[in-house]
């Protein structure tokens, strides 16, 4: 559209005043021509960057005189020490959100209480074994009495096995856990963001919101988050809620609504204006009016965005653990407060393995939307 | 009394421009009528009044013994239901398929927390299938809107506009943007359906040959007056300039 308006513009000037001199000489010339607003304006900029500079207060002699411990620092990372664990079965562990009830009928010792053998399923029995009600035991006591015993594990409760069978025995780094909690927090920090931004972006779009003063309220209100990043609002919920992964999630969702509702606000201001009104013109009411005129309109640009953040989130996750709010930061500086640097090494890997994968999912993902 | 009744209707825009003055005519269910008139004629402007996208300045639009023009925000968006707009760029919601665009002629009629999430019962979805049918376009219906021509979005626009089971059709130039051609079959679809179902039906059209073969009556808007309001026939080489050039200037 601008280049358009552009050219009419160049076309009616060229009416009123006839073709514009162009020299030919200028078009041969192979050097920029020097003016003195391009000698102004490169003034400016330098001035600019060397004001910086001066700023960050430079002191290259110290990194010459840091290069001998940066070299002991590196070499202190190899060999490279993943802290191996044994583990039964990934996932490591799986939280029941629900509760699964399994019945089993087997003869077993006559002597055995329903309490015992509810015990003795809580030990040994794996859980996908359990699912499959009505199997018998694979190996059968000798004394037969039938007993009847069922299982209720409730919601919340775990099934692991800490020491694992040399059957179904796999190896995993020690942080792997500490990493997969990472990704969960930047997974629902994204899912609250994006739901808790989407109201703010309907109140701050020019087009969706009901009055220019809570327009310009809802850009104040995105603004002042905006500029606050998600450490201190870690930092502000672990001291209100405490530690845990939780506190990360909370502090993702709440950091993220004044970028996202910005970046939701802009898309829906993009929108095809046309295609609303002939919804409205249905005789359609506001809600139906959004979800069928506005929303798909919006839906890839909103839905790519969420994904750069999920990405974005996935890094910040992992920073959040250095102030108690769960993930794999905790981890990382315990490594370096106890110079375990090989460990901070290998979690360091596994933390690259983990972030380039999630990424690259993603672009696949948003390559696919738009 | 006539289905539409419009009486004295004047619209002064807010910068002055008076797109409109003293417009008035009645018409019948069933009816076809072709308004004629250069651009700026007010052609536009008088549909949008009828259904209530423009508010008038004075006058009354009186649909069906309703008066639009007395009419809250409220009851116009009711009222809307009843009032079928096909537009000159089709404003088809590009990403959705085109039988859910067909579908949305139903959204007036729905509460509207059912109709936002999308939930459509059976009778709906034949309705919109069978106003499909009609236009030749079922073998489309999956399609995003985004991926048809240019003339079978108008024809979903029509089956959109249909599903609405309207009392009155406004059509904005709906070949403009189509060759002459498919104009013509765009056009026949159009007067078809809207025949079939008795639906009164306005369109704003500049081809007089198109507005003389499917038009009942026609009417021609000059400088927002009405100069000429009869059957096709009637249309002579005298009132065609009344209508097209009034100010004697060569037509662009």
């Amino acid at each position: 559209m601008e280049i358009a308006n552009k050219e009419v513009v160049v076309q009616t000037e060229a009416e009123r005043k006839g073709p514009p001199v162009v020299l030919r000489g200028q078009l041969l010339s192979p050097f920029p021509r020097i003016t003195l607003s391009g000698i102004l304006l490169f003034a400016l900029i330098t001035t600019i960057f060397l004001w910086a500079v001066q700023g960050t207060r430079p002191q290259p002699e110290q990194l010459v005189r840091g290069i001998p411990n940066i070299v002991n620092f590196v070499t202190r990372l190899f060999p490279v020490d993943f802290d191996w664990h044994a583990i039964a079965k990934l996932p490591v562990e799986i939280s029941l959100p629900f509760s699964i009830q399994a019945r089993y009928t087997d003869t077993l010792d006559g002597d055995a209480t329903l309490e015992q053998v509810a015990a003795e399923l809580r030990e040994t029995v794996p859980l996908d074994e359990l699912l499959e009600s009505g199997q018998p035991m694979p190996e059968q006591p000798q004394v037969s009495a039938p007993v009847q015993a069922s299982l209720l594990l409730e919601p919340g409760e775990f099934r692991i096995t800490n020491e694992p069978s040399k059957l179904n025995r796999v190896w995993v780094p020690g942080i792997l856990p500490a990493v997969i909690e990472t990704l969960q927090m930047a997974l629902i920090g994204t899912a609250l963001a994006v739901i808790l931004a989407i109201p703010f972006a309907l109140l701050a779009a020019r087009n969706t919101s009901p009055h220019p003063v809570i327009y310009q309220a809802t850009r104040l209100i995105m603004n002042a988050n905006r500029a606050i990043p998600e450490l201190i609002f870690a930092l502000v919920f672990v001291a209100a809620i405490g530690l845990g992964p939780f506190t990360g999630v909370l502090a993702l969702g709440i950091a993220a609504i004044g970028s996202m509702g910005r970046l939701y606000a802009e898309a829906i201001e993009q929108i095809d204006p046309q295609q609303v009104l002939a919804v409205r013109a249905t005789g359609a009411s506001r809600l139906p009016i959004f979800t069928h005129g506005v929303i798909p309109q919006v839906m890839p640009l909103m839905a790519s965005y969420s994904l750069v953040l999920f990405e974005h989130n996935v890094r910040a996750a992992t920073i959040l653990g250095i102030v108690g709010a769960g993930g794999v930061g905790f981890a990382l500086q315990k490594y370096m407060a106890l110079f375990q640097f090989r460990e901070l090494m290998g979690a360091v890997i596994v933390l690259i393995v983990a972030v380039t994968i999630i990424d690259r999912i993603s672009a696949h993902i948003r390559q696919r939307l738009i | 009394m006539s289905l539409l009744d419009i009486r004295g209707l004047r619209l002064v825009y807010p910068n002055g421009h008076e797109a409109l003055r003293n417009v008035s005519f009645s018409a019948e269910a069933g009816e076809i009528v072709a308004i004629i008139g250069r651009s700026g004629a007010g052609k536009s402007t008088l549909l949008r009044c009828i259904n209530g996208l423009e508010k008038a300045t004075e006058g009354s639009i009186v649909l069906d013994g309703k008066d639009i023009t007395k009419m809250s925000q409220q009851q116009l968006a009711e009222e809307r239901r009843y009032i079928g707009f096909v537009w000159q760029e089709y404003n088809l919601v590009d990403r959705l398929p085109a039988l859910t665009n067909v579908l949305m002629g139903r959204l007036g009629y729905k509460n509207s927390l059912v109709g936002a999430v999308g939930y459509f019962d059976r009778r709906e979805r034949e309705l919109a299938v069978h106003n499909l049918e009609r236009v030749n376009l079922l073998h489309r219906a999956t399609q995003r809107a985004d991926k048809l021509s240019g003339g079978e979005k108008q024809r979903v626009s029509i089956a959109r506009a249909m599903t609405q089971q309207p009392k009155i059709l406004l059509a904005d130039e709906p070949v403009a943007s189509l060759d002459p051609e498919l104009s013509v079959q765009v056009l026949s679809d159009l007067a078809r359906v809207a025949r079939e179902d008795k639906v009164l039906t306005l369109i704003n059209i500049h081809q007089v040959e198109l507005a003389r073969q499917f038009a009942d009556r026609i009417i021609g808007l000059a400088q927002g007056v009405v100069v000429f309001d009869g059957k096709a026939e009637q249309l002579t080489e005298a009132i065609m300039d009344r209508v097209y050039r009034f100010d004697k200037m060569p037509v662009a």
